[in-house]
């Protein structure tokens, strides 16, 4: 045992210091912290996108205004509700739906916007919160260039545009250059033609930019909400009590009736918290990739620098074997022992946009049993990875052999990725059932399905699965270990590895 | 206390079809340098190997310090294997330490060993450097220390001298004497006769896996009979009747052009040379040359190895 633990701390030790461990451990949070501030960052930075509306049919302008107003106060009410929750007095309830359902925002514009809003809201934030700024308007209509005929046809209208439109030139706003985002045309007859699905749409939006769609978006509650004001009005029904109606939100409760008995409802931070299985099995996937990459490079270069002759002098195959196993498995634990701890206390230290529902969240997952079991499925998937790998580590020559057979490993490691949400989404279905019966992919579905309480039966015979194979693959990997790691040459054909594993090879 | 460190009694080893090393026995006394000879592939790394209990002979017995597994007495034992490596990316006395360690020596001792070592024999200034930032000799050098840092009573060193430059040979040899002079039994295998006719007590000579001969130095050179050569462009027909005389034949390559020839000329019992050397004078033969030096361990070498083919 005394050689054992010498070989795992030296693999320890010597793979603590490479800069590859460092960067496995800082990257996750890094990434985290990188991804959510740079989003934050940028969902903020979003320049102003101007766009130019002719209206050739006189019936939309208003409400296509209304509709580009009522998109910016909504977010106007987002960002208000954002700032309430990170700067309320504890014990303090707004007592207003600060949600920016359709609803809440009508009531929001109703009552005079953030205003109005801020007047009665203001008492109940802390003394230290800053002032709310409002989100810069990220759609803007200016008017159409000097030299545009707006009584011209759609396509002398469009034959101007178009180098604004494509960037050639560019329009003024407030005296200085910009760049045009859109254009919407709206033909005579659209009040007619609003919803004609044949021939030359009545209404055309035009952008290079096909991936902001919340600008068409606006635009077609405008014509909807106009359009349908005009069918309402012919049939003689009153509009407003058309939106009133429309208004309702209905609420539906959602409970769990596994929970205990008076804590059923479900709530955010459960929806989230039964997600997270997903992550455990990103980072569970992560963690075993990283590791068996170190526990492959570390075995071809005992082989391919000659070290394990001088290894094999003083200890014995299994013990070298058992050190590496160790050492590894240390480096993979103090890994995913980082992440995790870095996104418990990242997340419990966290005051930014949702951390009343991170929180909470991160609670409900420390209460389940799922951090034992990713431990769990950490050290057994772990085992029969490395069963794998360091039978290929000791029968490559050199690091561009390995690198040979990570390429279908890589392909066979993908699987649990690429099913990952299926079989989340149905954790007793057939997909996940099968996966979970193939030893290579158990650990990752076993992880992904621990939320959803699979039959005790099934845990336990996954659970012996995984211990059967992962000893099936080391022993193997011993008798393997033992045979190549002194050979040089030729690799062994298929047969030869069949007789090493039965003992019969010459060694 | 047994004075025999290693026996190995018919050892045989084969790979398939293939005999790498063929009914061998051998007993090394305590307290020797035993040279371990042959041409490449003759079966020494192997035999190494097999003491080492890296892997296992097909037949025959192995007993190493008075154990049949040498991982049984891996703390007295060192090994410095024919293809060095190192872990490259480890300091030196980082290394040094680990393979002590792994000797037996606790963590600590194993630390101060390895510093001691490394500045012994002129590492001092590298002892934090990493393995692949040293030269190869360096590295050669950090590998000998990782065999002995543990003290042992017995090393095997596998062709301890290759890739090393002739200043750094010196500084091994004297590693080897300071190694017996403690009491170290010493076995090394070398393609350089020099070294090992320099160095060793004992031989042992393998050819395609078998023992052709296992004794002294002197007995080695004593396989071969004594000899004198001489270069001339005269006849040596005068020289074949003499008594003392067993064999005449020609040295080295035959001349394509007119000029001396060098001839090998085998003596019987205690003839002298200098009998050989008034026959030529009464003979007439002009003499270019006349070498009676004793043969070398490289002439024995080549001999036997002839011999054994």
């Amino acid at each position: 045992m005394r050689y054992t633990l010498l070989i795992a701390l030296r693999e320890f030790g010597e793979n603590a210091k490479t800069k590859g461990f460092w960067i496995g451990i800082f990257m996750l949070p890094l990434m985290l912290v990188i991804g959510f501030a740079v989003s934050n960052k940028l969902s903020r930075a979003e320049p102003a996108r101007y766009f130019v509306v002719v209206d050739q049919s006189g019936a939309f302008a208003d409400s296509i205004e209304h509709s580009v107003e009522w998109a910016h106060q909504r977010s106007v009410l987002q960002a208000l509700g954002q700032h309430v929750r990170e700067h309320l007095r504890a014990g303090q309830d707004p007592a207003m739906d600060l949600w920016p359902n359709p609803a809440a925002v009508d009531a929001f514009i109703a009552a005079g916007g953030k205003d109005a809003y801020l007047a009665n809201l203001r008492p109940m934030l802390r003394d230290t919160a800053p002032e709310f700024k409002e989100p810069a308007r990220r759609f803007v209509r200016v008017n159409a260039p000097v030299a545009l005929d707006s009584t011209a046809s759609a396509s002398r209208i469009l034959e101007t545009l178009k180098p604004y439109l494509v960037g050639a030139q560019r329009i003024k706003v407030d005296g200085a250059d910009a760049a045009l985002f859109a254009a919407l045309v709206i033909e005579p007859d659209a009040v007619e033609g609003a919803t004609r699905w044949t021939g030359e749409p009545a209404i055309q939006y035009w952008s290079t930019n096909l991936a902001v769609n919340d600008l068409p978006e606006i635009f077609r509650g405008g014509f909807n909400h106009e359009i349908r004001r005009r069918l309402y009005a012919a049939r003689g029904v009153e509009f407003s009590t058309v939106r009133d109606v429309e208004g309702t939100q209905v609420r539906i409760g959602s409970f769990d009736p596994g929970k205990a008995a008076g804590t059923e409802t479900v709530s955010t931070a459960d929806r989230i918290a039964g997600n997270v299985p997903l992550a455990f099995v990103y980072l569970l996937w992560m963690a075993i990739f990283t590791v068996m990459q170190m526990l492959l490079n570390n075995t071809v270069e005992e082989k391919s620098n000659r070290i394990a002759e001088v290894l094999l002098s003083s200890v014995t195959p299994n013990e070298i074997m058992m050190g590496k196993l160790l050492g590894i498995a240390g480096i993979g634990l103090t890994m995913v022992g980082a992440w995790l701890s870095t996104i418990f206390i990242g997340a419990k230290l966290y005051q930014g946009p949702g951390a009343e529902v991170i929180g909470p969240a991160i609670d409900a997952v420390a209460a389940t049993g799922l951090i034992p079991m990713f431990l769990l499925c950490f050290l057994l998937g772990y085992l029969i990875y490395a069963g794998l790998f360091l039978s290929i580590g000791a029968l490559c020559n050199d690091i561009k052999e390995a690198q040979s057979f990570q390429g279908p490993m890589m392909l066979i490691m993908m699987v649990p990725l690429f099913t990952m949400i299926f079989v989340n989404r149905d954790p007793h279905g057939t997909l996940a059932t099968i996966l979970t019966w193939i030893p290579l992919y158990t650990p990752f579905t076993m992880m992904n399905r621990a939320a959803a309480d699979p039959p005790l039966l099934e845990v336990a015979g996954a659970v012996l699965l995984m211990i059967s194979t992962a000893l099936l693959l080391l022993w193997s990997a011993g008798k393997i270990f033992r045979m190549a790691i002194l050979r040089a040459g030729n690799r062994p054909k298929f047969a030869e590895l069949v007789q090493w594993i039965r003992g019969r090879g010459d060694a | 206390m047994n004075d025999k460190v290693l026996e190995l009694e018919k050892v045989t080893k084969r790979f398939g079809d293939f005999t790498a090393v063929n009914d061998v026995s051998l007993s090394i006394p305590r307290g020797s340098i035993y040279g371990l000879l042959g041409q490449n592939g003759a079966g020494k790394t192997t035999t190494i190997r097999m003491i080492f209990d890296i892997i296992k002979p097909t037949s025959g017995r192995i007993t190493i310090l008075g154990a049949s597994s040498a991982l049984d007495v891996r703390t007295r034992i060192g090994y410095l294997p024919e293809e060095k490596g190192l872990y490259k990316a480890m300091t030196a006395a980082a290394t040094v330490a680990f393979f002590a360690s792994l000797r037996g020596l606790s963590r600590r001792t194993a630390k101060q060993r390895a510093t001691e070592l490394l500045e012994r024999y002129g590492l001092g200034k590298f002892a934090n450097t990493k393995v692949q930032a040293l030269s190869k000799g360096m590295g050669q050098k950090v590998q000998v220390l990782c065999s002995i840092a543990h003290e042992p009573e017995f090393v095997v060193l596998d062709e301890p001298f290759s890739g090393l430059d002739p200043v750094n040979q010196q500084v091994l040899e004297q590693l080897i004497r300071d190694l017996a002079s403690r009491g170290t039994t010493v076995i090394f295998s070398t393609h350089v006769m020099q070294h090992a006719e320099r160095l060793c007590d004992h031989l042992l000579l393998i050819a395609k896996g078998r023992k052709i001969f296992d004794g002294t130095v002197a007995g080695a050179k004593g396989t071969i009979p004594r000899r004198v050569l001489i270069s001339t462009e005269s006849s040596i027909e005068p020289l074949a009747g003499l008594e003392g005389v067993a064999e005449i034949k020609p040295a080295g390559e035959t001349p394509t052009a007119p000029g001396p020839r060098d001839w090998e000329i085998r003596l019987r019992g205690e003839t002298s040379a200098q009998s050989i050397l008034e026959r030529c004078f009464q003979s007439g033969i002009v003499l270019r040359r006349f070498d009676h030096s004793e043969p070398s361990l490289h002439d024995a070498f080549v001999a036997m190895v002839g011999e054994g083919k």
